[in-house]
């Protein structure tokens, strides 16, 4: 039965399978006699194919022989998915049974240029600071930047209970090489909100080989592109991390017997972002928003990975160790994040003119703390002194409670509405506030709360 | 992220040394005119001690219509405080001591920076170094204030060291009782007015110079230590400087070595 091989070197998670009579294609999936997925990823010679293992390569021996299946790795779609979790290759991960549902592959092409729909229309996540400084768009690409423990899982669970819950649109969580632990969690309180059967989720997570954290973004993205294609839904995918996707792809790299590039990074590191970015698109058909957390190693914005995602984004949300080191959580640094439709004639020219004295009262701060530092705040002019005062509250009041760190709070978190939020921090900006103490705008919900808490102090 | 961008931290670092100049040079210049303050007030001490045991002996005559007795609600102040900035919190110490005294009554300001807490003063606008034309003018000023019964009580409000004080000019005070047995030459007529003129003169004179002095010490104070936060600034920023171009040739190097292996391979 089939096209058959032999391993002839297994390199970790990187094999040869030499084939006699013919050779599997590229992508093709391949499976060991013992069980073991395989990817073709590349034709060393006529008769030596070069593999990827989607499983543990753990006890396979050389010479072992391989069938090649004549397809590439397909998925379980469809509604049915709703409320389920799978790994990399579609196998069920929740022990809640079978799972029987027509399969798509996970390598498909990106939608036609035709199809494609350049949606802009705001939608409204609760945080404050996001929806005031990079709002986010119906079918947009969105990216949560940020360094190792600024709270990106934290901030994308909270995005996933603000707007996963509130709108009735189908959701696909792609868990990529982040903590199982993380997964699990997330699994158990989505099920306590109910969240749960309105999402599909797909977990390649650290434990498991490169190859499985490389394609588990493809196989969420195609439970995502089914709900979009065939059942014409508006749908969300949140991807955690972005980044493991790349760093799969460049663990295996060198292995495969490409040269590394710029800091290590694979090659092909633009090639194979843009095959799964391209993707990720709002179509005619229906939309896919979609929230990607990205890693930034060593706080380094100009690492090429990040570089190479920032491309792809329309709303780039960037959290800063400098923010988080204030205690202000989210973490979003207001100057370094935008978002593509923060523009008069897409959310209104209040919350625009808004946002804008805001960047420019922060950013203006931000000049005179060197200033401050050296000489005090007493040599500045009652302009730059009123800057200061403000631009304190402002900072402090992008702080906000969330429901994911009630834990961590002890705070019950709090949904702020976008009009509230340019109501707020309009009467921030205009003086409104200057006299109530600092310590009031700090974890607050809209300016009501801000109010409220002054009179208690 | 800004802080790992070394063309911004090159900047940062030009900004700082650049301040650290100015506030080098300010201080050296704050000592010098603390200096020659100091000289020039003690010089003036003595003057004052003589002219306030003359003023003693002049007789009630003098006196009265510069003493009325009546309590009353309009009052002037004469409020000194150097326009020069770069001195801390000095200026505002001392403003924000003299606008809630002063607060709905008549002013008379020396120094620009009073402009912002007294905007409707009478201003009179301060010199290098406190010049005793300014304080004529003042005293002169004040007593038609206090003749033409425009106010009934004018205070000088100064600093003195790190603290401040608030001095009754008018009505003036009798210390001691007029004693004939002082021998007035050439006569009284002629001498007692002008002694007195002179008097007022060297009270507020004297406010003038203690307020001037305070301000080169808070000036010294403070530019020294700007001085040594912008010296703290300018080392951490060079050696985070440092420490990224470092890591950044470490890899450069790391990759072409890497690469040259690689093509061996």
């Amino acid at each position: 039965m089939g096209n058959k091989g032999f391993i002839s070197r297994i390199n970790g998670p990187v094999l040869d399978v030499r084939f006699e009579e013919k050779l599997p294609g590229l992508n093709e999936l391949l499976i060991s006699k013992s069980g073991i997925h395989l990817e073709v990823a590349a034709h060393i010679t006529p008769k030596l194919v070069r593999c990827i293992a989607l499983d543990p390569t753990d006890g396979l021996l050389a010479s072992e022989e391989v069938t090649a299946t004549g397809g590439t790795v397909t998925v379980p779609v469809g509604e049915t998915m709703l409320g389920r979790t799978i790994d990399v290759l579609g196998r069920p991960i929740d022990g809640k049974g079978p799972i029987t549902a027509s399969h798509w592959s996970i390598h498909r092409k990106p939608p036609e240029l035709i199809m494609i729909n350049p949606n802009t229309e705001f939608f409204e996540t609760g945080i404050k600071v996001i929806d005031l400084l990079t709002p986010y768009a119906k079918g947009a690409k969105i990216g949560l930047f940020g360094g190792a423990g600024v709270g990106k899982t934290i901030l994308i669970m909270e995005l996933i209970n603000n707007v996963a819950r509130n709108s009735g649109d189908y959701s696909v969580f792609a868990g990529v090489g982040e903590r199982s632990r993380e997964g699990s969690d997330m699994i158990l309180d989505m099920e306590y909100t109910g969240a749960l059967y309105n999402t599909a989720l797909a977990f390649g997570q650290m434990n498991e080989p490169p190859g499985a954290r490389l394609r588990v973004a493809l196989t969420g993205l195609t439970l995502a592109e089914y709900f979009r294609d065939e059942m014409k839904q508006d749908t969300l995918l949140f991807i955690d991390n972005i980044f493991r996707y790349i760093q799969a792809g460049s663990e295996v790299s060198s292995l495969l017997g490409r040269m590394a590039s710029a800091v290590g990074y694979q090659p092909t590191l633009a090639n194979e972002l843009g095959e799964l970015e391209e993707r990720i698109a709002s179509t005619t058909n229906g939309s896919i928003t979609s929230i990607q957390a990205i890693y930034v190693p060593a706080d380094d914005l100009t690492d090429p990975a990040p570089v190479a995602i920032f491309s792809h984004l329309d709303a780039t949300t960037v959290l800063s160790r400098s923010v988080a080191e204030m205690g202000i959580y989210p973490a979003v640094d207001p100057l370094e994040s935008n978002s593509r439709i923060l523009e008069a004639n897409v959310v209104g020219k209040e919350h625009f003119d808004t946002a804008r004295r805001v960047q420019e009262c922060l950013q203006r701060y931000n000049e005179l703390k060197d200033i401050i530092a050296i000489l005090g705040m007493d040599e500045l002019s009652a302009e730059d002194k009123k800057t200061v005062t403000r631009a304190r509250r402002v900072q402090r009041f992008l702080s906000q409670p969330m429901s994911m760190a009630e834990a961590f709070t002890g705070i019950e978190g709090k949904y702020v509405s976008v009009k509230d939020t340019v109501r707020s921090f309009a009467a921030i900006i205009n003086g409104d506030c200057d006299n109530i103490p600092e310590a009031a705008f700090f974890m607050a919900g809209s300016i009501d709360d801000v109010y409220e808490k002054a009179r208690k102090i | 992220m800004p802080e790992n961008n070394l063309f911004d931290i090159k900047k940062r670092v030009t900004a700082a040394r650049q301040t650290r100049k100015i506030t080098g040079t300010m201080e050296l210049i704050a000592s010098s005119r603390l200096y020659r303050g100091r000289i020039l007030l003690a010089n003036y001490r003595d003057w004052a001690k003589y002219m306030r045991e003359a003023v003693r002996c002049l007789p009630d005559a003098y006196f009265e219509p510069l003493a009325g007795s009546e309590e009353g609600s309009k009052k002037a102040y004469i409020v000194f405080c150097g326009s020069k900035g770069l001195s801390g919190s000095y200026g505002s110490n001392l403003l924000d001591y003299a606008a809630p005294i002063a607060d709905g009554h008549l002013v008379l300001a020396v120094g620009s920076a009073t402009e912002t807490y007294f905007p409707d003063a009478y201003r009179y606008f301060d010199e290098e170094t406190p010049s005793a034309d300014v304080a004529r003018a003042i005293a002169q000023t004040a007593k038609v204030l206090y003749e033409s019964k425009t106010v009934n009580e004018v205070s000088i409000i100064y600093m003195r060291g790190t603290e401040m004080y608030t001095d009754r000019l008018f009505p003036l005070t009798r210390i001691k009782e007029y004693n004939d047995m002082v021998i007035v030459e050439p006569s009284k007529k002629v001498l007692f007015p002008e002694l007195l003129e002179e008097y007022m003169e060297t009270v507020v004179y004297e406010a003038y110079l203690h307020t001037f002095v305070a301000e080169q010490v808070a000036r010294v104070t403070a530019m020294d230590s700007a001085t040594q936060n912008a010296d703290e600034i300018i080392e951490d920023l060079q050696s985070t400087y440092n420490r990224i171009r470092q890591s950044a040739i470490t890899q450069e190097i790391i990759m072409v070595s890497n690469a040259a292996r690689g093509g061996r391979a």
